[in-house]
């Protein structure tokens, strides 16, 4: 009589990874589960308006916050608009994707001591702010009062986010038609060119 | 509610990807002369639902969705390339109208590829392919609550695809004027498709593209299931795919909107379209138009064309008409975005080299690339609670106990595909011009996210050795992949049971 063959066996390595397979997968799935719930929480949280006048604590708050008002002040901006930004922000942060078609120039008004409290927000910062401004000066981002005098020639409207420590006396060009809490929408007068 | 015309660029994405994978089917039937399958190669499972004896048939439902998933973007950036280089301007119709024309002259072979070969039907397949839909759904609602706001999925990708939708172009040299953004860096293929959600949406558009994000996610958890069924019996199969279906690494993907996850899941389509020169052609293209990481996985990919050795081994025997066809479809893919950025005279920061460096200074940048993306794998800020480190030596325990129980042939070759893509990264990030340390802190999370599928393809094939069992040991050698084609355990051509 001819024996039957043995029933295939599986290797004791591979018994072991199967029940460690299961129970990472599990595991990790139930992981997963909390972590994109508390995801949830922290999106809502940050589409929540912050205040970009005070002291960044959140990097991706102020960029939740920007997304708020650049939706606000786009509304607000014919297409054909010629905007220039100006920010205290020291991050390039592509504002163009919501003025676009618009034209868009911008202006950051950085200096080192400012950049230093930002180092808390990004770590790229530290040891590196000279070398930042440097960068924004070399694209030609850097706010100087030259800059300013020859972006408000071509521009005809001025969004202030975070602060409008450049502006100085320019300010009587500007005239204000639209605030959402830090950001600021001006025209700017006939004059001012 | 999403608007009418937002739907219909979306279906419109899907519908492109059913045409392409109705073009591959049908060179498939055109070019390839396949030898029946060895008798008693592979499961019922197996038979059904596309394994190694059949990898170039038609795939379940399942794996049908996958593929259109995948090609659909393909074919929106090939429309867009095509208009681009008529000099006609973007737009909705322009872009979406053709690939409807297209369906409505061949409905019929539409129709016949939407009917998809009978799948595998065991319990476990059928509960992950529900986990599958119900993570899918997850990252869905969890993505349209969170805007893409920053990060490299507004700089990089979202920036690109507007001004794409308000230049009506590729228009390289408005983005190049952009401050700060790598717009320029990255190839089309995700850029393209936010562009087209973009014609049809309005001041909603950083939200209506997630949707894009989760379907690749969703193509990618179908992939999984479907390797891992190929591959390992049922009752196996579900064990070995749950770490990666649940992997919150990909997951975090399909809600952030970057573009590696695409980029993983076109890699795994790749995994599963070796043995066919025109899918595999195709799959590697949409790589290269996605990442720059892609580019190689396409010059890899022709390297295998030109050395035939793994097609003229396997039962789906190629002719050099098919190769030459695959080549021809993978050349012009694969150098579409180096000839655009060498036409518009766009660079990529990430290509430059990084100035001369000692060993002084080479050492401890090791180090730290090796330390980061052993950090990574076990936690970063997108991919907390992974597994994937106890992942990865779990699997490199599996691979070094079935290497010594039964040969290493194709242990050896993915595990060397896999040494070799980290390596590359790697050697890029030593030679990185912003520093490694910069690089690493951002990218490394996702550089490993690249390199799953390999790790999976590990997995498998060393629990196929292990679980093979005393029958197999006694019958014969274990029924192995490399590159697609049947070895013996020591890797060599198998020879067909008499």
């Amino acid at each position: 009589m001819t024996a039957l063959p043995d029933a295939p066996r599986t290797h004791l390595a591979a018994r072991v990874a199967f029940a460690l397979l299961a129970l990472a997968g599990l595991a990790q799935g139930a992981c997963f589960v909390w972590a994109a719930r508390h995801v949830n929480a922290a999106s809502l949280r940050r589409q929540g308006w912050v205040d970009l006048s005070a002291a960044p604590g959140d990097g991706a708050d102020v960029y939740a916050g920007l997304l708020r008002a650049f939706h606000f002040m786009q509304a607000r901006l014919p297409t054909d608009a010629r905007v220039l930004l100006i920010t205290d922000l020291p991050l390039i942060i592509p504002f163009e994707f919501y003025f676009l078609p618009r034209g868009v120039r911008r202006l950051h008004v950085v200096n080192a001591k400012r950049l230093q409290r930002w180092t808390a927000v990004v770590p790229f910062f530290d040891g590196k702010a000279e070398q930042h401004m440097q960068n924004l000066d070399d694209m030609g981002l850097l706010f100087t009062p030259e800059r300013l005098q020859r972006h408000l020639a071509w521009a005809d409207h001025v969004v202030t986010i975070y602060g409008e420590t450049g502006l100085g006396a320019v300010r009587e060009w500007l005239e204000l038609e639209a605030e959402y809490e830090g950001a600021r929408l001006y025209r700017v007068r006939g004059e001012g060119r | 509610m999403p608007s009418l015309a937002l739907l219909w660029a979306y279906a419109s994405v899907l519908l492109a990807g059913a045409l392409l994978w109705t073009g591959v089917l049908a060179a498939r039937r055109t070019l390839l002369r396949r030898t029946p399958a060895a008798p008693g190669a592979g499961s019922a499972c197996d038979a059904a639902g596309g394994a190694d004896a059949d990898a170039a048939g038609p795939p379940g439902r399942a794996g049908l969705l996958a593929r259109v998933l995948l090609l659909g973007p393909l074919g929106i950036t090939l429309s867009m390339l095509a208009l681009h280089l008529a000099g006609l301007r973007f737009s909705l119709a322009a872009i979406c109208v053709p690939w409807w024309l297209a369906a409505l002259v061949f409905r019929r072979e539409l129709w016949a590829t939407l009917k998809p070969a009978a799948a595998c039907r065991s319990v476990p397949r059928r509960v992950l392919l529900v986990l599958a839909g119900g993570l899918f759904a997850l990252a869905l609602v969890v993505g349209l609550r969170t805007p893409v706001y920053s990060g490299d999925g507004l700089d990089n990708v979202a920036l690109a695809a507007r001004v794409f939708e308000t230049s009506g172009s590729f228009d390289f040299e408005l983005l190049a004027r952009l401050p700060g953004v790598g717009g320029t860096s990255y190839p089309p293929l995700v850029a393209a498709n936010e562009a087209l959600v973009f014609m049809a949406s309005g001041e909603q558009r950083a939200r209506d593209i997630k949707p894009l994000f989760a379907l690749a996610w969703l193509a990618y958890l179908l992939l999984v299931i479907e390797l891992a069924f190929r591959h390992l019996p049922p009752r196996h199969a579900w064990l070995a795919a749950l770490p990666f279906l649940t992997l919150p690494l990909a997951g975090s993907h399909a809600v952030i909107g970057y573009t590696d996850l695409h980029l993983t899941a076109l890699l795994l389509l790749l995994c599963l379209e070796l043995r066919d020169p025109v899918a595999l052609a195709l799959v590697a293209g949409a790589c290269a138009l996605t990442k720059n990481e892609g580019l190689v996985v396409a010059g890899a990919s022709g390297l295998m064309l030109l050395l035939p050795g793994p097609w003229l081994r396997s039962g789906a025997r190629s002719s050099a008409r098919t190769l030459a066809v695959a080549l021809c479809l993978l050349i012009p893919l694969a150098s579409a975005w180096p000839l655009l950025k060498a036409w518009h005279g766009l660079h990529s920061v990430h290509m430059q080299a990084g100035g001369e460096l000692s060993l002084g200074e080479l050492l401890p940048r090791l180090s730290n690339i090796a330390r980061a993306f052993g950090a990574r794998l076990i936690s970063s800020g997108q991919a907390r609670y992974s597994v994937h480190a106890p992942l990865a030596l779990l699997t490199a325990g599996l691979a070094l106990a079935a290497a010594r129980a039964r040969g290493c042939g194709a242990l050896l070759c993915w595990l060397g595909v896999f040494v070799a893509h980290v390596g590359l990264y790697a050697a890029v990030l030593v030679r990185h011009p912003l520093g490694s340390d910069w690089q690493l802190n951002v990218a490394a999370g996702r550089l490993m996210l690249h390199t799953t599928p390999w790790l999976l393809l590990l997995l498998l094939l060393s629990l196929k050795r292990l679980s093979a069992g005393r029958l197999t040991e006694s019958a014969g050698p274990v029924r192995d992949t490399v590159c697609g084609s049947p070895t013996t355990s020591l890797g060599r051509p198998r020879r067909a049971i008499r």
